[in-house]
Protein backbone atom coordinates (compact mmCIF):
# COMPACT_ATOMS: atom_id res chain seq x y z
CA UNK A 1 0.00 0.00 0.00
CA UNK A 2 1.50 3.28 -1.04
CA UNK A 3 0.34 6.71 -0.15
CA UNK A 4 0.82 9.29 -2.87
CA UNK A 5 1.56 12.16 -0.53
CA UNK A 6 4.08 10.15 1.45
CA UNK A 7 5.72 8.90 -1.68
CA UNK A 8 6.24 12.39 -3.12
CA UNK A 9 7.62 13.77 0.11
CA UNK A 10 9.89 10.78 0.58
CA UNK A 11 11.12 11.28 -2.93
CA UNK A 12 11.91 14.92 -2.24
CA UNK A 13 13.61 14.03 1.02
CA UNK A 14 16.15 11.95 -0.86
CA UNK A 15 17.42 15.05 -2.64
CA UNK A 16 19.57 17.83 -1.23
CA UNK A 17 18.25 21.16 -2.49
CA UNK A 18 21.44 22.99 -1.61
CA UNK A 19 21.62 26.62 -0.56
CA UNK A 20 19.34 29.10 -2.30
CA UNK A 21 21.28 31.49 -4.59
CA UNK A 22 19.64 34.51 -3.01
CA UNK A 23 22.34 36.96 -4.00
CA UNK A 24 22.22 35.89 -7.62
CA UNK A 25 18.44 36.09 -7.63
CA UNK A 26 18.48 39.58 -6.18
CA UNK A 27 21.07 40.73 -8.66
CA UNK A 28 19.11 39.30 -11.55
CA UNK A 29 15.92 40.77 -10.14
CA UNK A 30 17.57 44.15 -9.73
CA UNK A 31 18.72 44.10 -13.33
CA UNK A 32 15.28 43.08 -14.52
CA UNK A 33 13.67 45.76 -12.43
CA UNK A 34 16.05 48.33 -13.85
CA UNK A 35 15.09 47.27 -17.35
CA UNK A 36 11.42 47.46 -16.46
CA UNK A 37 11.98 50.87 -14.98
CA UNK A 38 13.77 52.05 -18.06
CA UNK A 39 10.75 51.01 -20.08
CA UNK A 40 8.38 52.92 -17.87
CA UNK A 41 10.78 55.39 -16.42
CA UNK A 42 8.52 58.36 -15.91
CA UNK A 43 5.93 56.81 -13.67
CA UNK A 44 8.35 54.80 -11.60
CA UNK A 45 10.70 57.69 -11.10
CA UNK A 46 7.92 59.94 -9.97
CA UNK A 47 6.60 57.35 -7.56
CA UNK A 48 10.03 56.84 -6.07
CA UNK A 49 10.59 60.53 -5.84
CA UNK A 50 7.37 60.85 -3.92
CA UNK A 51 8.54 58.30 -1.45
CA UNK A 52 11.99 59.77 -1.17
CA UNK A 53 10.47 63.12 -0.53
CA UNK A 54 9.40 62.03 2.90
CA UNK A 55 12.45 59.95 3.62
CA UNK A 56 14.45 61.15 6.46
CA UNK A 57 17.72 62.73 5.87
CA UNK A 58 19.71 63.82 8.87
CA UNK A 59 18.71 67.35 9.53
CA UNK A 60 15.53 66.90 7.51
CA UNK A 61 13.48 64.88 9.90
CA UNK A 62 9.86 64.14 9.21
CA UNK A 63 9.08 65.23 12.70
CA UNK A 64 9.36 68.63 14.25
CA UNK A 65 12.47 70.64 13.48
CA UNK A 66 15.39 69.65 15.62
CA UNK A 67 17.25 72.88 15.28
CA UNK A 68 16.35 73.81 18.80
CA UNK A 69 18.31 70.90 20.20
CA UNK A 70 21.54 72.82 20.59
CA UNK A 71 19.85 75.58 22.53
CA UNK A 72 17.80 73.27 24.68
CA UNK A 73 18.55 72.98 28.36
CA UNK A 74 20.46 70.01 29.67
CA UNK A 75 18.55 66.74 29.32
CA UNK A 76 16.45 66.08 32.35
CA UNK A 77 14.59 62.88 31.55
CA UNK A 78 15.72 59.54 30.13
CA UNK A 79 13.71 60.22 27.00
CA UNK A 80 15.42 63.54 26.49
CA UNK A 81 18.80 62.04 27.17
CA UNK A 82 18.14 59.34 24.64
CA UNK A 83 16.95 61.90 22.13
CA UNK A 84 20.12 63.89 22.67
CA UNK A 85 22.27 60.80 22.16
CA UNK A 86 20.35 59.95 18.99
CA UNK A 87 20.81 63.47 17.67
CA UNK A 88 24.50 63.43 18.44
CA UNK A 89 24.89 60.03 16.82
CA UNK A 90 22.92 60.90 13.71
CA UNK A 91 25.03 63.97 13.10
CA UNK A 92 28.30 62.04 13.22
CA UNK A 93 29.97 59.65 10.86
CA UNK A 94 29.75 56.06 11.99
CA UNK A 95 30.14 52.44 10.95
CA UNK A 96 27.38 49.94 11.55
CA UNK A 97 26.50 46.26 11.53
CA UNK A 98 22.87 45.21 11.40
CA UNK A 99 21.52 41.74 12.08
CA UNK A 100 17.81 41.47 11.42
CA UNK A 101 16.00 38.21 12.15
CA UNK A 102 12.52 37.72 10.85
CA UNK A 103 9.90 35.15 11.83
CA UNK A 104 6.69 35.15 9.85
CA UNK A 105 4.78 31.94 10.33
CA UNK A 106 2.25 32.53 7.56
CA UNK A 107 5.06 32.58 5.05
CA UNK A 108 6.96 29.74 6.72
CA UNK A 109 9.78 32.12 7.57
CA UNK A 110 11.39 30.94 10.76
CA UNK A 111 14.20 33.00 12.24
CA UNK A 112 15.86 33.98 8.97
CA UNK A 113 18.62 36.52 9.52
CA UNK A 114 19.88 39.21 7.16
CA UNK A 115 23.13 40.99 7.88
CA UNK A 116 24.26 44.36 6.55
CA UNK A 117 27.49 46.21 7.18
CA UNK A 118 28.57 49.68 6.21
CA UNK A 119 29.53 53.20 7.15
CA UNK A 120 27.96 56.59 6.56
CA UNK A 121 28.77 60.25 6.68
CA UNK A 122 25.34 61.86 6.95
CA UNK A 123 26.68 65.37 6.56
CA UNK A 124 28.34 64.58 3.27
CA UNK A 125 25.51 62.28 2.18
CA UNK A 126 28.11 59.61 1.62
CA UNK A 127 28.20 55.98 2.62
CA UNK A 128 28.58 52.37 1.69
CA UNK A 129 26.58 49.30 2.64
CA UNK A 130 26.98 45.64 1.80
CA UNK A 131 24.58 42.78 2.22
CA UNK A 132 25.84 39.50 0.83
CA UNK A 133 27.20 40.31 -2.58
CA UNK A 134 25.00 43.31 -3.09
CA UNK A 135 26.55 46.69 -2.46
CA UNK A 136 25.16 50.19 -2.52
CA UNK A 137 27.03 53.46 -2.34
CA UNK A 138 26.05 57.02 -1.73
CA UNK A 139 28.61 59.53 -2.94
CA UNK A 140 27.82 63.18 -2.27
CA UNK A 141 24.13 62.42 -2.53
CA UNK A 142 24.37 60.31 -5.69
CA UNK A 143 23.06 56.78 -5.19
CA UNK A 144 24.65 53.76 -6.88
CA UNK A 145 23.86 50.07 -6.61
CA UNK A 146 25.93 47.18 -7.89
CA UNK A 147 24.57 45.10 -10.75
CA UNK A 148 27.36 42.55 -10.36
CA UNK A 149 30.99 42.60 -9.35
CA UNK A 150 31.89 45.00 -12.15
CA UNK A 151 28.88 47.01 -13.22
CA UNK A 152 26.88 49.61 -11.34
CA UNK A 153 23.64 51.46 -11.79
CA UNK A 154 23.32 55.16 -11.03
CA UNK A 155 20.05 55.54 -9.14
CA UNK A 156 20.18 59.31 -9.08
CA UNK A 157 20.04 61.64 -6.11
CA UNK A 158 19.29 60.12 -2.75
CA UNK A 159 19.71 60.30 0.99
CA UNK A 160 21.41 58.02 3.47
CA UNK A 161 18.14 56.23 4.11
CA UNK A 162 17.54 55.61 0.41
CA UNK A 163 20.54 53.47 -0.14
CA UNK A 164 20.09 51.09 2.77
CA UNK A 165 19.78 47.45 1.82
CA UNK A 166 18.72 46.16 5.20
CA UNK A 167 15.60 48.19 5.60
CA UNK A 168 12.52 46.22 4.85
CA UNK A 169 9.44 48.04 3.81
CA UNK A 170 7.66 44.87 2.82
CA UNK A 171 7.25 42.49 5.69
CA UNK A 172 7.91 44.42 8.85
CA UNK A 173 5.72 47.34 8.13
CA UNK A 174 6.75 49.38 11.09
CA UNK A 175 10.43 48.73 11.31
CA UNK A 176 13.25 50.32 9.49
CA UNK A 177 16.57 48.61 9.64
CA UNK A 178 18.72 51.53 8.71
CA UNK A 179 20.43 53.42 11.47
CA UNK A 180 19.48 56.88 10.33
CA UNK A 181 15.79 56.04 10.47
CA UNK A 182 16.13 54.47 13.86
CA UNK A 183 18.09 57.35 15.24
CA UNK A 184 15.43 59.72 14.07
CA UNK A 185 12.77 57.54 15.67
CA UNK A 186 14.64 57.48 18.93
CA UNK A 187 14.44 61.25 19.10
CA UNK A 188 10.74 60.80 19.58
CA UNK A 189 11.04 57.92 21.99
CA UNK A 190 8.04 57.23 24.15
CA UNK A 191 8.45 55.32 27.39
CA UNK A 192 12.14 55.34 28.20
CA UNK A 193 13.81 53.99 31.30
CA UNK A 194 17.40 54.58 32.19
CA UNK A 195 19.52 51.53 33.01
CA UNK A 196 23.15 50.94 33.77
CA UNK A 197 24.93 51.90 30.57
CA UNK A 198 21.87 52.68 28.55
CA UNK A 199 18.13 52.77 28.20
CA UNK A 200 15.17 50.54 27.62
CA UNK A 201 12.14 51.66 25.75
CA UNK A 202 8.70 50.43 24.84
CA UNK A 203 6.28 51.70 22.25
CA UNK A 204 3.33 50.03 20.65
CA UNK A 205 4.55 46.56 19.68
CA UNK A 206 8.19 47.47 20.05
CA UNK A 207 10.55 46.90 22.94
CA UNK A 208 14.24 47.52 22.92
CA UNK A 209 17.44 48.52 24.57
CA UNK A 210 19.96 51.21 23.72
CA UNK A 211 23.55 51.27 24.87
CA UNK A 212 25.22 54.66 25.04
CA UNK A 213 28.87 55.54 25.51
CA UNK A 214 30.38 59.03 25.44
CA UNK A 215 27.04 60.47 24.52
CA UNK A 216 26.62 58.32 21.44
CA UNK A 217 24.66 55.18 20.76
CA UNK A 218 26.83 52.10 20.45
CA UNK A 219 24.23 49.37 20.27
CA UNK A 220 20.58 49.38 19.59
CA UNK A 221 18.41 46.27 19.79
CA UNK A 222 14.70 45.98 19.45
CA UNK A 223 12.02 43.41 18.97
CA UNK A 224 8.77 43.91 17.14
CA UNK A 225 5.85 41.60 17.74
CA UNK A 226 3.32 42.66 15.20
CA UNK A 227 -0.16 41.28 15.14
CA UNK A 228 -1.87 40.49 11.88
CA UNK A 229 -3.04 43.61 10.13
CA UNK A 230 -4.80 44.48 6.91
CA UNK A 231 -1.45 44.78 5.18
CA UNK A 232 0.68 42.05 6.75
CA UNK A 233 0.46 38.72 8.49
CA UNK A 234 1.66 38.56 12.08
CA UNK A 235 5.42 38.58 12.41
CA UNK A 236 8.21 39.13 14.85
CA UNK A 237 11.46 40.80 14.06
CA UNK A 238 14.61 41.09 16.11
CA UNK A 239 17.08 43.72 15.03
CA UNK A 240 20.46 44.46 16.52
CA UNK A 241 22.52 47.39 15.32
CA UNK A 242 26.03 48.01 16.47
CA UNK A 243 27.41 51.45 15.77
CA UNK A 244 31.09 52.35 16.00
CA UNK A 245 33.93 54.41 14.55
CA UNK A 246 32.26 57.71 15.34
CA UNK A 247 33.85 60.73 13.75
CA UNK A 248 36.12 58.75 11.50
CA UNK A 249 36.36 59.78 7.91
CA UNK A 250 34.16 57.82 5.53
CA UNK A 251 35.60 57.69 2.04
CA UNK A 252 33.57 56.11 -0.69
CA UNK A 253 34.74 55.95 -4.28
CA UNK A 254 32.35 56.85 -7.04
CA UNK A 255 31.84 53.57 -8.88
CA UNK A 256 31.01 55.00 -12.28
CA UNK B 1 7.86 56.45 19.64
CA UNK B 2 6.97 55.92 16.03
CA UNK B 3 8.85 53.36 14.06
CA UNK B 4 8.16 53.84 10.45
CA UNK B 5 9.34 52.05 7.42
CA UNK B 6 11.55 54.03 5.12
CA UNK B 7 10.73 52.80 1.66
CA UNK B 8 13.82 51.84 -0.24
CA UNK B 9 13.19 49.77 -3.30
CA UNK B 10 16.43 47.92 -2.70
CA UNK B 11 15.22 46.36 0.51
CA UNK B 12 15.53 42.63 0.46
CA UNK B 13 15.16 41.22 3.92
CA UNK B 14 11.67 39.89 3.42
CA UNK B 15 12.49 38.40 0.04
CA UNK B 16 15.68 36.84 1.34
CA UNK B 17 13.85 35.28 4.25
CA UNK B 18 11.07 34.05 2.00
CA UNK B 19 13.50 32.37 -0.38
CA UNK B 20 15.58 30.88 2.41
CA UNK B 21 12.51 29.42 4.05
CA UNK B 22 10.89 28.03 0.93
CA UNK B 23 13.77 27.18 -1.37
CA UNK B 24 13.93 23.46 -0.74
CA UNK B 25 10.21 22.92 -1.05
CA UNK B 26 9.72 25.02 -4.16
CA UNK B 27 12.73 23.53 -5.85
CA UNK B 28 11.01 20.19 -5.62
CA UNK B 29 7.69 21.59 -6.69
CA UNK B 30 9.36 23.01 -9.78
CA UNK B 31 11.24 19.81 -10.45
CA UNK B 32 8.06 17.79 -10.20
CA UNK B 33 6.14 20.21 -12.40
CA UNK B 34 8.75 20.10 -15.13
CA UNK B 35 9.71 16.51 -14.49
CA UNK B 36 13.32 17.49 -14.89
CA UNK B 37 15.96 18.57 -12.39
CA UNK B 38 17.63 21.22 -14.54
CA UNK B 39 14.44 22.63 -15.99
CA UNK B 40 12.94 22.75 -12.53
CA UNK B 41 15.81 24.77 -11.16
CA UNK B 42 15.64 27.14 -14.10
CA UNK B 43 11.91 27.52 -13.71
CA UNK B 44 12.20 28.30 -10.02
CA UNK B 45 15.00 30.81 -10.51
CA UNK B 46 13.16 32.55 -13.34
CA UNK B 47 10.06 32.74 -11.19
CA UNK B 48 11.90 34.07 -8.16
CA UNK B 49 13.62 36.75 -10.22
CA UNK B 50 10.23 37.88 -11.48
CA UNK B 51 8.83 37.69 -7.98
CA UNK B 52 11.65 39.89 -6.70
CA UNK B 53 10.74 42.61 -9.17
CA UNK B 54 7.17 42.55 -7.83
CA UNK B 55 7.99 41.67 -4.25
CA UNK B 56 6.83 44.90 -2.69
CA UNK B 57 3.36 44.65 -4.18
CA UNK B 58 3.02 40.90 -3.70
CA UNK B 59 4.17 40.99 -0.09
CA UNK B 60 1.82 43.79 0.76
CA UNK B 61 -1.25 42.68 -1.09
CA UNK B 62 -1.22 38.94 -1.18
CA UNK B 63 0.20 35.61 -0.26
CA UNK B 64 3.65 35.28 -1.83
CA UNK B 65 3.46 31.50 -1.60
CA UNK B 66 0.32 31.39 -3.70
CA UNK B 67 1.79 33.91 -6.09
CA UNK B 68 4.97 31.89 -6.54
CA UNK B 69 3.06 28.64 -7.04
CA UNK B 70 1.03 30.26 -9.76
CA UNK B 71 4.17 31.62 -11.38
CA UNK B 72 5.66 28.15 -11.34
CA UNK B 73 2.61 26.54 -12.91
CA UNK B 74 2.19 29.25 -15.54
CA UNK B 75 5.92 29.44 -16.15
CA UNK B 76 6.03 25.72 -16.74
CA UNK B 77 3.28 26.03 -19.33
CA UNK B 78 5.12 28.88 -21.05
CA UNK B 79 8.37 26.98 -21.07
CA UNK B 80 6.66 23.94 -22.52
CA UNK B 81 4.98 25.97 -25.26
CA UNK B 82 8.23 27.71 -26.09
CA UNK B 83 10.07 24.45 -26.17
CA UNK B 84 7.41 22.86 -28.33
CA UNK B 85 7.65 25.71 -30.88
CA UNK B 86 11.38 25.43 -31.02
CA UNK B 87 11.72 21.68 -31.06
CA UNK B 88 8.66 19.97 -32.43
CA UNK B 89 8.72 16.30 -31.66
CA UNK B 90 6.34 13.50 -32.30
CA UNK B 91 5.95 12.60 -28.67
CA UNK B 92 4.36 14.95 -26.18
CA UNK B 93 7.22 16.68 -24.36
CA UNK B 94 5.61 16.45 -20.97
CA UNK B 95 5.63 12.72 -21.12
CA UNK B 96 8.75 11.78 -19.34
CA UNK B 97 10.91 8.96 -20.52
CA UNK B 98 12.80 8.72 -17.27
CA UNK B 99 16.06 10.13 -18.61
CA UNK B 100 15.94 13.56 -17.00
CA UNK B 101 14.00 13.15 -13.81
CA UNK B 102 14.39 15.25 -10.66
CA UNK B 103 15.91 12.42 -8.69
CA UNK B 104 15.66 8.85 -9.85
CA UNK B 105 12.27 7.54 -8.69
CA UNK B 106 12.50 4.50 -6.53
CA UNK B 107 9.02 3.14 -6.91
CA UNK B 108 6.42 2.62 -9.59
CA UNK B 109 4.23 5.38 -8.24
CA UNK B 110 6.89 8.03 -8.60
CA UNK B 111 7.64 6.88 -12.12
CA UNK B 112 3.94 7.02 -12.90
CA UNK B 113 3.72 10.60 -11.64
CA UNK B 114 6.49 11.64 -14.01
CA UNK B 115 4.64 10.06 -16.92
CA UNK B 116 1.48 12.04 -16.29
CA UNK B 117 0.56 14.78 -18.76
CA UNK B 118 1.64 18.23 -17.66
CA UNK B 119 -1.69 19.50 -16.34
CA UNK B 120 -2.48 16.29 -14.50
CA UNK B 121 0.96 16.22 -12.95
CA UNK B 122 0.55 19.82 -11.83
CA UNK B 123 -2.67 18.96 -10.03
CA UNK B 124 -1.06 15.99 -8.33
CA UNK B 125 1.91 18.11 -7.25
CA UNK B 126 -0.29 20.86 -5.86
CA UNK B 127 -2.66 18.51 -4.07
CA UNK B 128 -0.23 15.92 -2.73
CA UNK B 129 3.14 17.63 -2.52
CA UNK B 130 2.05 21.18 -1.75
CA UNK B 131 -0.90 19.88 0.26
CA UNK B 132 -3.29 22.43 -1.19
CA UNK B 133 -7.03 22.17 -0.96
CA UNK B 134 -9.03 21.76 -4.15
CA UNK B 135 -10.03 25.40 -3.97
CA UNK B 136 -6.48 26.64 -3.51
CA UNK B 137 -5.11 24.33 -6.17
CA UNK B 138 -7.76 25.53 -8.61
CA UNK B 139 -6.79 29.12 -7.87
CA UNK B 140 -3.16 28.34 -8.60
CA UNK B 141 -4.07 26.52 -11.80
CA UNK B 142 -6.37 29.30 -12.86
CA UNK B 143 -9.33 27.00 -13.37
CA UNK B 144 -12.61 26.19 -11.66
CA UNK B 145 -12.82 23.70 -8.83
CA UNK B 146 -14.89 21.49 -11.08
CA UNK B 147 -12.25 21.49 -13.79
CA UNK B 148 -9.60 20.74 -11.21
CA UNK B 149 -11.59 17.84 -9.83
CA UNK B 150 -11.97 16.45 -13.30
CA UNK B 151 -8.24 16.69 -14.02
CA UNK B 152 -7.50 15.27 -10.60
CA UNK B 153 -9.78 12.33 -11.20
CA UNK B 154 -8.18 11.56 -14.56
CA UNK B 155 -4.71 11.80 -13.04
CA UNK B 156 -5.56 9.38 -10.26
CA UNK B 157 -7.12 6.97 -12.70
CA UNK B 158 -3.99 7.03 -14.78
CA UNK B 159 -1.80 6.56 -11.74
CA UNK B 160 -3.92 3.65 -10.59
CA UNK B 161 -3.71 2.03 -13.96
CA UNK B 162 0.01 2.60 -14.28
CA UNK B 163 1.19 1.87 -10.81
CA UNK B 164 -1.46 -0.47 -9.46
CA UNK B 165 -0.18 0.65 -6.11
CA UNK B 166 -2.37 3.52 -5.07
CA UNK B 167 -4.78 2.68 -2.37
CA UNK B 168 -4.73 5.50 0.09
CA UNK B 169 -5.43 8.99 -1.08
Amino acid sequence: MTDLKTSLHDWAARSDAGAPPVDALIKAGTRRRARNRAAGAGVAALALAGVVGVALAPGASTGSPSTTTAAAPAPATPAMELAAAATSTADSTYAFTIDATLTLADWQIDHVTTTCKGAVDPGQKTGVIKSGHVEARLVSGEHYISKDTVHWVDRGRGTVADFMLCGDDNVPSVTASDPSSILQSLKKAGTVTKTAGGYTFTADNVTGTVQVADGKITEFAYQVDQKKSADYPAYSRDVTMKLSAYGEKVSVAKPL
Amino acid sequence: MTFRSEPTDTTDAGFTAFVAAGWSRYLWTARLLTGDRQHGEELLQESLVKLYTRWKRVARNGDPHAYLRRMLVNGNVSRWRRWRREEPVAEAPDRQDGRAVPVEPNDALQRAVLRLPRQQRAVIVLRYFEDLSEKDAAAVMGCSVGALKSTHSRALAKLRAESSLLTAY
